[in-house]
């Protein structure tokens, strides 16, 4: 140190300005590795990391979905014992459950599915289109289904009145009614040819009515799909508002006032079991209305997991039910 | 013309003492843009690290909403790093007012709230470990935290 005391001319050394510029120079290193860091936090946040591949819920809708093509196709395939249906019920589920679970396998994910539990039940169906939507002896009041649930109910209904016109959901034309007797809560429909097109009047349990009257198309059937509320394949928001809770009767008034078809799924077994040669044909025929076996709903068993996620839970799967 | 205005003492006194000056005042200014900028870095990591747990809070959330009746087990677990900027951190899950994650260092003095947009309930916990589980208790029907 005794050469800092003395300075020559043109001999600065600059010790002090040396020692600054280091602990700077060290200052900013610091600063670098800090910064960087940040950045790499964020590259990191922004990277797929976030996402999750086979997310549950979506997982949940896939299976959701492929069971309810599963359903449509058991039910109206091979319907003619309860045993036939649950057996290729189960079978095809558990088939799309192996195949998406090796699917899942590729991408490091498992999943499995399995068959809970089936209900069953009784498709009830006419697919004679010209006849009129009387029970099988030709009574025109008459209950489809007493303390029941009900899906995927559709109709194409035509008027089969003598002379066409207004009418109301309590009027002289073609009426459907559900009814639940523990509530004494009625929904009902009633489907007519007015002077333009097809109109449906709905009326809720209150006495609310309104109508759905899709744009004139000249076609003098209309299509009512009271799980999607649907009429013509036009929305119509209200048409299955205020239908009560099951169970609940399903009836028809005026059945000969009408012609056309419709399908439905109830979930009592019975119908099908046993059924009531007055009302219906059995799953042997193919005659109008008749009622087949069928399955009203499943319930699944779905576990999945990946390398971040763990999860099981259950799917019940009923496709168009009501309300 | 060898006289000088000022001895070579004085000189050298001035020289340093204006040097260390202009020093000083570059290592303070230069140390406290360093710290401004490092709690700057602390504050986004413990904001993206908040919005990674948030994230998966709300995907856990979202998994119950599916079908709150058909959930049995549904776990996310995630590591997140155990310090920020070289800084130890804590975070803890509130309900009070809002669902929100809170995340903070104590040295420098940094915290950062990330709100939860959630329909299911969420419990509270406070997380101190690398390793975080979110998971929905069925029987409490709520969303939960802890270390995994």
């Amino acid at each position: 140190m005794a050469h800092l005391n003395v300075i020559r001319p043109g001999e600065d050394r600059g010790q002090i300005i040396l020692v600054i510029g280091f602990m700077l120079a060290v200052s900013f290193v610091a600063l670098a590795l800090i910064l960087n860091a940040a950045i790499y936090a964020e590259n990191v946040a922004s990277r797929s990391d976030t996402a999750i591949d086979g997310d549950p819920v979506d997982v949940r809708q896939e299976t959701r979905a492929a069971t309810r093509s599963i359903l449509d196709y058991v039910n109206t395939h091979n319907y003619t014992a309860e045993s036939t249906v649950q057996d290729s019920l189960r079978r095809n589920i558990e088939e799309y459950g192996d195949f998406a679970g090796r699917y899942a396998a590729i991408d490091s994910r498992y999943r499995a599915t399995s068959v809970d539990s089936i209900t069953s039940g009784s498709r009830i169906v006419q697919t004679e289109k010209g006849r009129s939507l009387t029970k099988r002896n030709g009574t025109v009041h008459w209950i489809l289904a007493r303390d029941t649930q009900v899906r995927a109910f559709e109709m194409a209904v035509s008027d089969n009145r003598s002379t066409v016109g207004g009418c109301s959901p309590t009027g002289d034309c073609f009426r459907l009614r559900i009814t639940n007797p523990a509530t004494g809560d009625t929904w009902q429909m009633a489907v007519y040819e007015d002077t333009s097109d097809m109109v449906v009047d709905v009326e809720q349990p209150g006495g609310t009515t309104f109508t759905c009257s899709p744009p004139p198309d000249g076609n003098d059937t209309t299509r009512i799909d009271l799980a999607a509320g649907t009429v013509d394949g036009q929305e119509c928001a209200e048409l299955g508002h205020g239908i009560p809770g099951p169970p609940y009767d399903i009836e028809i008034r005026n059945g000969n006032l009408s012609t056309g078809t419709y399908e439905m799924i109830v979930d009592n077994e019975t119908i099908a079991n046993s059924p009531d040669a007055g009302r219906f044909f059995g799953p042997t025929s193919s005659d109008s209305p008749r009622v087949t076996h069928a399955a009203y709903s499943t319930l699944l068993g779905l576990d999945q997991q990946t390398d971040r996620v763990t999860y099981n839970g259950t799917i019940r799967v009923a496709p168009g039910e009501l309300p | 013309m060898t006289d000088r205005a000022l001895s070579t003492t004085l000189s050298y006194v001035l020289a340093l003492g204006i040097t260390t000056v202009l020093a000083s005042g570059l290592i303070l200014a230069g140390g406290e843009f360093v710290s401004d900028q490092r709690e700057q870095g602390i504050r986004t990591e413990l904001q993206i690290v908040g919005e990674q747990l948030a994230g998966d809070l709300e995907r856990v959330d979202r998994m119950v909403r599916a079908d709150a009746t058909g959930v049995e087990r549904a776990v996310i677990t995630r590591s997140i790093p155990d310090t920020v900027a070289g800084a130890d951190y804590l975070v803890s899950l509130t309900d009070e007012p809002s669902p929100t994650l809170r995340l903070w260092t104590e040295s420098p003095e940094v915290a950062v709230t990330v709100p939860i947009h959630n329909r299911t309930t969420v419990g509270t916990g406070i997380l101190t470990e690398d390793h975080v589980r979110i998971y929905y208790d069925a029987t409490q029907s709520e969303i939960e935290v802890d270390d995994g």
